[in-house]
């Protein structure tokens, strides 16, 4: 369970799934009340609360890891729901109710950190001990988190609510791609510092790109075609889906640059 | 072009453990560069409406506001430099600093002929463009030019022989004068080994607590732990029978700190002294010095040397794509397509 076979502080450890557990508990219930009303005051306080959890969570890890909690799987799974914080208040001032999807992807999040090998005495190795460290992950997880709300309102665009559910998939998409390009170009100008090269074909940096390349082709495509819009939507999520989950615990990505984000 | 490039893309992905060097290598991907470059191109004149003198002249005008950026940033830092000196210098700095200020006309001047030129509410979009030519064009020159020397070193010995690459030598030599480990504390372990059969093996793990290590019942002081020899960690040496043997294996390494001598080959110049860690790469005459490692024993270090004339080019461009993507979905809202 332990990182390089080090004892890990027990209550420590304990403080953390237990937090883990009522944020993941918060946040569905939170989901819930919200999908059976939409803007209900209840739903709406219990995911503020749930949110609060999210903040000591972090602070606990980031204590046990000694170093910003952004290093592994497990971290950046917990430090998800956070980043939608700002994204819920944006669409919320654009009169956009996205309150039970941000529920629902922040509780699917961190039952996927439950899932995930404690580690909490991980520590950051030499490589990234780097400035850049919290900006690119953290700009990539913001981007992740709100390309899967986008991914969320274009799978649900049938029928009546179509047109407005694919304009907030198309707004969250647009506000997602700048945080994405910088997460890729913060990683090439970090790669150059620490490894001596801007790109070097890791099937992370592939997949990442190929994230971006989706996304850049969806912006360009011309007309409004909406089962077009929707399914070049899907496929980007797909690939989203790839860069952070599959290619990380793939066993052929045992030699990436980016073993240590497992 | 671009579903060519994410076929590419996809196969380089899809097959990590070989062949994306040699796709990359093959040239396939210098292809689609160049193709890619022509599609900006093409891009750039449909945003200044199809006029192809407006486009040229906007260009050329991107050109020169860059120019002037790169002249303000360049004589500022030399104006600053002559005036720290003091004395005569400072009519060096005036010099510099008048320069400076043409920097900064010429970026508002054509600045604005650009503006001008390719129509304000698309020209986001044709400087997005035109830094992934960039970003091309730089990565095009550092695959005809680059040069990487993979250099190893042993702390304290001075050594001629430069590399692997013989024909490819730097300008410089480089010595390692120190080497700091730097380790997380909380990090290491402990081991009790058992001599049985000729073979050790691993019987418990002991804790340590504050200035002792706990293994059940038995206690030892840290301070009796001795260095292993040829290896990393330390160890203590157990009386009684059988032989049994208490192994510290050091923690996790937080930090390297290589100490380097660089010195001109040529004996021309001065010798300077740097400290190289990762991700913190020390600069001499357009060549990069980058610790990637070192030896378990902590006696040996791995030094990229790298001279990346494209680098510039790529990091401009990067910037260029990143400020535009973000002008792009937060100033533009009225359009919602690229």
């Amino acid at each position: 369970m332990g990182f390089q076979g080090q004892e890990i502080d027990t209550s420590m450890s304990t403080i953390i799934i237990i937090l883990t557990i009522l944020s993941a508990l918060l946040f569905a219930a939170a989901g819930a009340l919200l999908l059976v009303r939409r803007g209900a005051v209840g739903g709406e306080r219990v995911l503020g609360v749930g949110l609060v959890c999210c903040v000591l969570l972090l602070a606990a890890n980031a204590w046990a890891a000694q170093a910003p909690p952004l290093g592994n799987m497990r971290h950046v799974l917990c430090a998800l729901p956070l980043l939608l914080a700002p994204v819920w208040v944006y669409l919320r001032c654009s009169g956009v109710q996205a309150g039970a999807g941000i529920a629902g992807v922040a509780a699917v999040a961190l039952i996927g950190a439950l899932c995930m090998p404690l580690q909490a005495g991980w520590r950051q190795a030499p490589a990234l001990q780097s400035a850049w460290f919290v900006p690119h992950v953290t700009s990539y997880v913001a981007a992740y988190a709100m390309l899967t709300l986008s991914a969320l309102y274009a799978a649900g665009a049938w029928g009546e609510r179509q047109i407005p559910r694919l304009e907030a998939a198309h707004s969250l998409a647009r506000l997602a791609f700048p945080f994405l390009t910088f997460g890729l170009c913060s990683g090439a100008l970090w790669a150059d510092a620490a490894w001596g090269r801007y790109w070097a074909w890791d099937i992370k940096e592939v997949w990442s790109l190929i994230t971006w390349l989706i996304y850049l082709i969806y912006f360009h495509a011309p007309g409004s075609n909406a089962a077009k819009q929707r399914a070049l939507l899907l496929l980007g999520f797909a690939a989203v889906l790839v860069t952070f989950l599959i290619v990380n615990m793939a066993p052929l990505a045992t030699n990436s640059l980016h073993t240590y984000a497992r | 072009m671009l579903l060519g490039a994410l076929c590419v893309l996809l196969l380089a992905g899809g097959l990590p453990w070989g062949g994306v060097e040699a796709v990359y290598g093959g040239g396939l991907m210098r292809v689609l560069g160049g193709l890619a470059g022509g599609a900006a191109m093409w891009a750039a004149w449909r945003l200044s409406a199809g006029h192809r003198l407006r486009m040229l002249v906007g260009l050329i005008a991107l050109f020169f506001v860059v120019s002037g950026v790169g002249v303000l940033l360049h004589c500022g830092e030399k104006a600053l430099h002559c005036a720290s000196l003091g004395g005569g210098m400072w009519f060096g700095a005036v010099g510099m600093g008048c320069l400076a200020v043409v920097g900064v006309l010429f970026s508002v001047i054509f600045g604005y002929l650009a503006h001008l030129c390719l129509r304000v509410e698309k020209l986001w979009l044709a400087v997005a463009h035109l830094s992934i030519v960039l970003v091309v064009a730089g990565t095009f020159v550092d695959v005809c030019c680059e040069e990487r020397l993979a250099v190893t070193r042993h702390v304290g010995v001075p050594s001629v022989v430069h590399g692997k690459g013989a024909d490819k030598l730097a300008p410089f030599e480089v010595e390692v004068k120190d080497l700091h480990v730097e380790r997380y504390a909380s990090s290491e372990s402990y081991t009790l080994l058992v001599h049985r059969n000729g073979r050790w093996l691993p019987v418990a793990v002991a804790k340590r607590e504050g200035a002792s290590i706990r293994c059940g019942q038995e206690v030892w002081p840290v301070e009796k732990l001795r260095a292993l020899p040829g290896g990393e960690g330390r160890y203590l040496a157990l009386p009684g029978s059988p032989v049994r043997v208490l192994v510290q294996q050091p923690g996790q390494v937080k930090e390297y700190r290589a100490v380097c001598r660089l010195s001109p080959m040529r004996g021309e110049g001065e010798a300077r002294d740097v400290t190289l860690r990762v991700n913190h790469p020390a600069s001499w005459d357009h060549w990069q010095i980058y610790l990637m490692n070192c030896s378990a024993d902590g006696r040996r270090v791995q030094l990229l040397l790298r001279r990346a004339p494209g680098r510039p080019l790529v990091f401009a461009g990067l910037l260029g794509v990143l400020l535009c993507c973000f002008a792009w979905a937060f100033r533009d809202k009225r359009s919602t397509q690229a």
